[in-house]
């Protein structure tokens, strides 16, 4: 059984890079890493070993970044009818940023922005499985476990995962 | 959809490869410590607040208890007197009470 300390000097680089494909704001990010290593340390003791430590810490990170962009989706509809612009530009004050992953290439900045942009718009489920399996390169079977679900609903997921992006990504071409 | 748009399409797709994990900024190993730290404290209260609650209530029970015996007694002496069978620890006895 490996201990906390271990755990995360392991996972806090895995776990950052997945949470902030989610959010796509560091500071964000940090703030669920925290919550994310709070609930290993808390539950540690409890923690059953019927799948690998990687997968149950990945697995809470997925739910808490899932559970961040609900609440911040909930409190962005109640501003837009409170607030629509910017009183002093006039400029729409809700847009999500447009979000640089600090990992990407230079040269290819502009085309993952496009992508990150694009991947805001997919259902959690087809996003989920597009960021596990290209982004933390993690394998189909580790993203099922992930997920909680079979190998073949995330090989489904990841088809219409790409099917949305593309449509998505044709709006913003067009 | 035009072929210029649909390799666009594709090359942001195939951006994923390019992406490396981005590492976790050094600020966080203080914040994560600073959390369970502060967390332990908390628990550390929350146990201290449970264990005088159980005292607490442990102490009222106690006192109760004492109150119950204590007025269960006066009611068996109560009850003694109106038979008649009582016997005051200096020896009187109900019937030497009345005739005084």
């Amino acid at each position: 059984m490996q201990t906390f300390d271990e755990i995360y000097a392991t996972l806090k680089h895995r776990v950052y890079s997945t949470v902030l494909s989610y959010v796509q704001v560091s500071e964000d990010a940090e703030e669920i890493c925290q919550d994310v290593f709070l609930e290993v340390f808390q539950n540690l003791e409890n923690y059953r070993q019927e799948a690998q430590i990687s997968t149950w810490v990945y697995r809470i990170a997925v739910n808490k970044s899932l559970d961040f962009l609900r609440y911040k989706n909930r409190k962005k509809r109640f501003a837009f009818f409170s607030s629509l612009f910017k009183e002093d530009s006039g400029e729409l004050a809700h847009d999500m940023p447009h979000f640089v992953h600090p990992g990407i290439q230079l040269e290819r900045k502009e085309k993952a922005g496009y992508l990150f942009k694009a991947l805001n718009q997919i259902p959690e489920t087809q996003k989920t499985a597009f960021i596990l399996i290209f982004i933390e390169q993690l394998s189909y079977q580790e993203a099922a476990e992930v997920m909680n679900t079979s190998l073949k609903a995330v090989e489904s997921l990841v088809q219409r995962a790409k099917k949305s992006l593309r449509q998505k990504l044709k709006g913003m071409k067009d | 959809m035009t072929k210029n748009t649909n390799n666009w399409i594709e090359e942001v797709l195939d951006s994923t490869k390019f992406i490396e994990r981005a590492e976790a900024p050094s600020s966080l190993d203080a914040k994560v410590w600073s959390k369970i730290n502060s967390r332990k404290s908390e628990g550390k209260i929350i146990s201290l607040k449970k264990n005088q609650l159980i005292l607490a209530a442990a102490a009222i029970l106690f006192w109760v208890s004492i109150n119950f015996l204590v007025m269960l007694s006066h009611t068996q002496k109560k009850s003694e007197m109106a038979k008649g069978s009582f016997k005051s620890d200096y020896g009187f006895t109900s019937e030497n009470i009345i005739n005084l």
